[in-house]
């Protein structure tokens, strides 16, 4: 098993998963046709958890009719949603990355639709999400009138997680463009929270709308607005890398911005950290329709909405998606 | 400089860290528990039966610091029990401060709570070892002597289940086998049915947890034997233990009890309801491992093909020692392999002719024998110790069983190996 591949979801209460039972665990050796331990060992022996639930994997994760409360409307096509889930999946959904799979209660499985969690209340019990009204997935969706079909919590929605998870008083750069503004609220509170010392770009982006302010103005961020991506901003960026001692770039955004700051960083020759969103398409979340898989480099196939491997590989590998 | 890595501080580990220093070379080990010595934590019996043999060959070659810690730190010596003579018990809370201070004073760098999962190679010459957290340990040359036993899943699979060992994987993370990471595949070792791996051969009580006379008479004479109740008599689980030089009828008859500080009882495990049928273990409990009552560590499932110079076959500058070499059981043995293993490591990297140890003494012979007997289905299911079984025969039918050191002296000074690792080369 490679050192650099990891799962996000091992060793959680959804492991071992449905991967166990057809020989495909992303992490245990045993549970992937071999017959002794090669684990990238995440904490947990996954084999050991299998055995003691009489060879087999966990309940997976079901669905909920989960009740909005709040329908708004921000600018142009964008609309937030707030949804009433219960406790338990309100604190699962906190940690930065997370995600849920949304659909119209009418409409079959195929309109599953995994949208970040923005914000999330554990007082109220509620999330908050933003969505686009860009296709036959996100238009039926906010077509639902009392309530939508919930699953979750999945938490693949950073790839480069650990390199935010143990970051303390250092300096860090976010960049957050377009509707991505949205993933970047949980990783700004928890990078604050962590007494960082965060420089922040958002970007209007194709949405044409900066949205996120009144969700971090807690923390006196006073953000640059630009458009990162034109010349000047590519140019203002690379010039903040070379002032600045960044412990790590969060990006967020296309891969078209992911694939730009990474190589701005790289350029740099400083030993910087690079997370970023993951922009795979989801349809499953458990590692088994395939809609999220990646090639990497030695043709192995990474089921990206679980996996957590070098970003490079997941920008390199499949479709550049914008 | 010669800069010898080795993945591992168990017994062989250190052993193999003293030899490379002596030889001139700057040691580092990398160890994935927080303290040295691995399973010799909760180990304690030596110079029984061939083991005072090889001891002494050890000692004469020049290899005697380990072995002089042992020997201070018994509790008891020159003691006798079930088909063993002149055993020397040493104390398990004792020897580990004290290794780790000797290797203070020989300059070695230690990791600790570092895992080794990876190597770097050029071609087939390894360059460096990958840590858990991402570092990289760079060397000359490498010794693989991270044991063969578990981790959790394997203990699973081919044992009772994880029996929370000394070895702890779910707390420091599990053994990985430098041998298979560099693309060499291990051995499999397997018991006397055919199955895979073999338990552990020993559990330890707490003494605290013995009746005050039976811990009073352990501490006294260093060994006590208990009748077990004819019922719960099972001579078949002898058969699944590793340490077969323990696999005698009196130890399914009897409960038979060695005092390193532990109550060390020679059996695998032992269940909880009928050990405490037995007067004076009404309230026993387990000290290692600490579920001994179901269950053990499962052990051969990593064995390094090698020869007999210790270094790993299909590898180039990587060798092995202790368990991770061969189905070896006991302190002894890995001290030996390691130490040649150390040694050796230097010799290669001056491109010097390496050293493989006569089959006349019988540090030589043993491992030869193994790497020579592993190679047949028979071989593969049976154990090699100076301490008993099959081996232990063989070395009195070849004359190489002595505790007489001043025929091992002018046997090994006419060989012209009196303190062969004691000798710099670089």
């Amino acid at each position: 098993m490679d050192s650099h591949i990891r799962c996000i979801d091992a060793g959680s209460e959804y492991c071992p998963c449905f991967l166990s039972e057809t020989g495909d665990c992303i992490v245990c050796s045993h549970l992937h046709g071999n017959d002794f331990c090669d684990c990238n060992w995440c904490g947990t022996c996954i084999f050991n958890e299998f055995y003691w639930n009489g060879l087999q994997m966990k309940k997976s994760r079901g669905s909920i009719l989960s009740r909005i409360v709040d329908h708004q409307f921000i600018h142009r096509d964008l609309i937030l949603l707030t949804l009433q889930v219960p406790q338990s999946m309100c604190r699962a959904l906190i940690q930065p990355g997370s995600y849920v799979i949304l659909r119209n209660p009418e409409k079959p499985s195929y309109f599953d639709t995994p949208i970040s969690v923005m914000e999330v209340s554990e007082e109220k019990s509620q999330i908050t999400v933003i969505l686009q009204e860009i296709g036959a997935k996100t238009k039926s969706l906010l077509a639902s009138e009392k309530e939508v079909l919930l699953k979750g919590p999945y938490w693949n929605g950073i790839i480069g997680l650990e390199h935010l998870k143990n970051l303390k008083n250092k300096k860090v750069l976010i960049i957050a463009r377009g509707i991505a503004q949205a993933p970047a609220v949980p990783v700004i509170k928890y990078l604050h929270k962590n007494k960082n010392n965060i420089m922040l770009i958002l970007d209007p982006g194709n949405i044409q709308s900066v949205f996120i302010e009144k969700y971090i103005n807690l923390w006196n961020l006073e953000p640059i607005i630009m458009d990162v991506r034109s010349e000047a901003g590519l140019s203002h960026v690379k010039n903040l890398l070379q002032h600045n001692e960044f412990s790590l770039i969060f990006s967020s955004g296309s891969d078209l911005l992911h694939q730009d700051l990474l190589q701005i960083a790289k350029d740099q020759e400083k030993n910087i950290a690079f997370s970023m969103t993951n922009n795979r398409e989801i349809c499953c979340g458990e590692g088994v329709c395939g809609a999220c898989s990646v090639f990497a480099k030695d043709g192995k196939v990474l089921k990206v909405c679980k996996v957590q491997t070098f970003v490079e590989e997941i920008l390199q590998g499949g479709t550049v998606h914008g | 400089m010669a800069k010898v890595v080795i993945v591992g501080g168990g017994w062989s580990g250190v052993a193999a860290a003293i030899t490379a220093k002596k030889a001139g070379a700057k040691v580092t080990i990398i160890e994935r528990m927080d303290i040295l010595l691995g399973l010799g934590n909760v180990g304690g019996i030596m110079r029984n039966n061939g083991r005072y043999t090889a001891a002494e060959e050890c000692i004469l070659m020049g290899s005697k610091e380990l072995f002089d810690i042992t020997d201070r730190a018994s509790r008891h010596v020159n003691i006798d029990f079930p088909g063993h003579n002149h055993a020397s018990l040493y104390d398990i809370c004792k020897v580990e401060p004290m290794v780790r201070r000797l290797l203070k004073e020989f300059d070695t760098e230690i990791y600790f709570m570092a895992r080794g999962v990876d190597v770097e190679k050029k071609e087939n010459t390894i360059t460096g070892i990958r840590l858990h957290n991402g570092e990289l340990v760079e060397g000359d040359v490498f010794i693989d002597t991270t044991g063969a036993t578990g981790p959790m899943g394997n203990c699973t699979k081919y044992g009772n289940g994880c029996a929370m060992c000394i070895l702890r994987c779910p707390s420091f993370g599990p053994r990985v086998s430098i041998t298979q990471k560099s693309g060499i595949e291990d051995l499999v070792g397997k018991r006397s049915d055919g199955s895979l791996g073999a338990f552990s051969g020993s559990c330890k009580l707490n003494k605290d947890s013995l009746s005050e006379e039976l811990a009073a008479q352990l501490n006294r004479e260093g060994v006590v034997i208990l009748p077990v109740p004819p019922d719960d008599i099972n001579s078949e689980k002898l058969n699944i233990k590793v340490c077969q030089q323990y696999a005698l009828k009196e130890y399914s008859e009897n409960i038979i009890l060695l005092d390193t500080g532990h109550a060390k009882l020679m059996a695998p495990f032992y269940p909880m309801e009928k050990l405490r049928k037995i007067k004076g273990l009404e309230n026993a409990r387990f000290e290692d491992p600490y579920s001994g009552g179901m269950g053990n560590s499962v052990r051969y499932l990593a064995i390094s093909p090698r020869d007999n110079r210790m270094k790993v076959t299909g590898g180039e500058n990587l060798f092995c020692g202790g368990e991770k070499s061969g189905l070896f059981v006991g302190h002894t043995e890995a001290i030996t392999t390691g130490s040649l293993a150390g040694h050796n490591a230097v010799r290669y990297f001056k491109g010097m002719p390496l050293l493989e140890l006569p089959i006349a003494l019988t540090t030589g012979d043993l491992i030869a024998y193994e790497n020579d007997c592993r190679k047949s289905e028979d071989g593969i299911r049976t154990r090699y110790t100076f301490a008993g079984a099959d081996y232990f025969k063989r070395m009195k039918d070849l004359g190489l069983y002595t505790i007489d050191r001043e025929v091992l002296r002018s046997k090994i000074k006419r060989m012209d190996l009196l303190n062969i690792f004691e000798e710099k080369l670089v």
